[in-house]
């Protein structure tokens, strides 16, 4: 028997197999599972190398206890940006309204200079500062609304944060400063963490 | 009109059968011969000349519950003979390429001395499908029986070109290892 021969026995074949093989095949949807394959891996990738290389994951170390808000629009889009450039603890300060804080009257006081970089039109509608210890988390109170000062011939924000240290018994190890923008309708926040560095200075971790 | 009752009017030697077969099957069966000859006006004489041999094979033939396979097996060999009679036709070279793969699934090359009757080969072969899932026996008959292309193929299955390459490449190794395995050595 020759290859031309058996090609030509073929159609001796069993009747009902040709009836099925000319039958239109149902087609199955591979997209969707080539697809569902395809995320399935990349998670599986992201999270396998995040576990093996957690200093190449982004976000927070995994003994952070704070959410932290990204960078969101309009953010990113409309070039305004906020960089905190100092953190301080400090036991007195005398605010312009002529109040003194002290650490001897029971104030803890935490100021954040910060250089806003804001398209005309956006402001800074908000600000807070938790902080969270061994004996929990508490929100520190603003106690100026916003100070704007010229260092170095650059403007800073001042943002002055006092906590009763009767309202806060403990030590503090962490704090999560939050600040909102907005223009018109449109608003949005960022998150800074902070972790206690040394007695009066903090190790500020911009997200 | 049903299959059964067209073979009844081939068997009563009515001519209006022919017609019946047709109305009914002939757009199928001159698809059919198109995909083996590619050439419309081929594809309508392997047409007519099936109807012709529909009339001359029933009876003795009874085709009453597979019509439409009996007139398709009959239009496959007149338009392989067409393929092969007609070098002017493109496709001479496509059925010496399926020629040459239907080769390897014989165990040893051609000997006169060791020919299998045609019946007891078709049963081989018979055999071997049935082993098949369903849809690498389609495949396979797809590609050795109604000829298709492997792009043709990938197509109606939604597989890749690849992918059908190598289930008839299997599925040809295994025939003729079923072959060998049977004791048919061809």
């Amino acid at each position: 028997v020759r290859g031309n021969e058996l090609l030509d026995l073929m159609e001796l074949v069993d009747p009902a197999y040709v009836a099925a093989a000319d039958m239109i095949p149902k087609k199955k949807n591979r997209t969707v599972w080539k697809t569902v394959a395809a995320i399935f891996c990349v998670v599986l990738c992201g999270g396998l190398i995040s576990y093996i290389f957690p200093f190449l994951s982004p976000g927070n170390p995994p003994d952070v206890p704070y959410p932290v808000t990204g960078m969101n629009s309009p953010w990113e889009h409309e070039g305004n940006s906020i960089t905190v450039t100092d953190v301080t603890v400090t036991d007195s300060y005398l605010a312009q309204d002529g109040t003194l804080y002290s650490e001897e009257k029971g104030d803890y006081l935490v100021i954040v200079r910060c250089k806003a970089i804001l398209v005309p039109g956006w402001s800074i509608t908000g600000h807070s500062l938790t902080c969270s210890g061994s004996s929990g988390t508490n929100l520190c109170s603003p106690s100026e609304p916003l100070i704007e000062v010229s260092e170095n011939g650059e403007k800073t924000r001042l943002l002055l944060f006092s906590i009763r240290m009767q309202d806060f018994a403990g030590d503090i190890d962490a704090y999560l400063l939050e600040i909102q923008i907005g223009s018109g309708n449109r608003v949005g926040q960022q998150g800074f963490v902070f972790f206690q560095k040394t007695a009066s200075t903090l190790l500020g971790l911009v997200v | 009109m049903d299959d059964p009752t067209i073979v009844d009017l081939y068997l009563q030697r009515d001519e209006t059968a022919i017609q019946e077969t047709a109305q009914k099957y002939g757009r199928r069966l001159r698809s059919l011969a198109y995909g083996f000859v590619e050439n419309l006006q081929t594809a309508e004489e392997c047409e007519n000349d099936t109807y012709m041999e529909a009339w001359k094979s029933i009876p003795p033939h009874e085709p009453r519950n597979y019509l439409y396979p009996f007139l398709a097996r009959i239009v496959r060999h007149i338009a392989l003979d067409f393929c092969r009679s007609s070098s002017r036709l493109k496709r001479n070279a496509y059925i010496c390429e399926l020629t040459a793969e239907m080769e390897q699934c014989i165990p040893a090359p051609d000997d006169s001395m060791c020919r299998l009757e045609e019946a007891e080969l078709a049963g081989a072969i018979n055999g071997f499908l049935s082993t098949l899932g369903a849809e690498k026996r389609d495949i396979f008959l797809r590609r050795y029986w109604f000829l298709d292309s492997i792009s043709a193929i990938a197509f109606r299955y939604g597989y890749s070109e690849s992918k059908v390459k190598s289930v008839l490449f299997r599925s040809r190794n295994q025939l003729r290892v079923y072959l060998q395995k049977e004791g048919y050595d061809l």
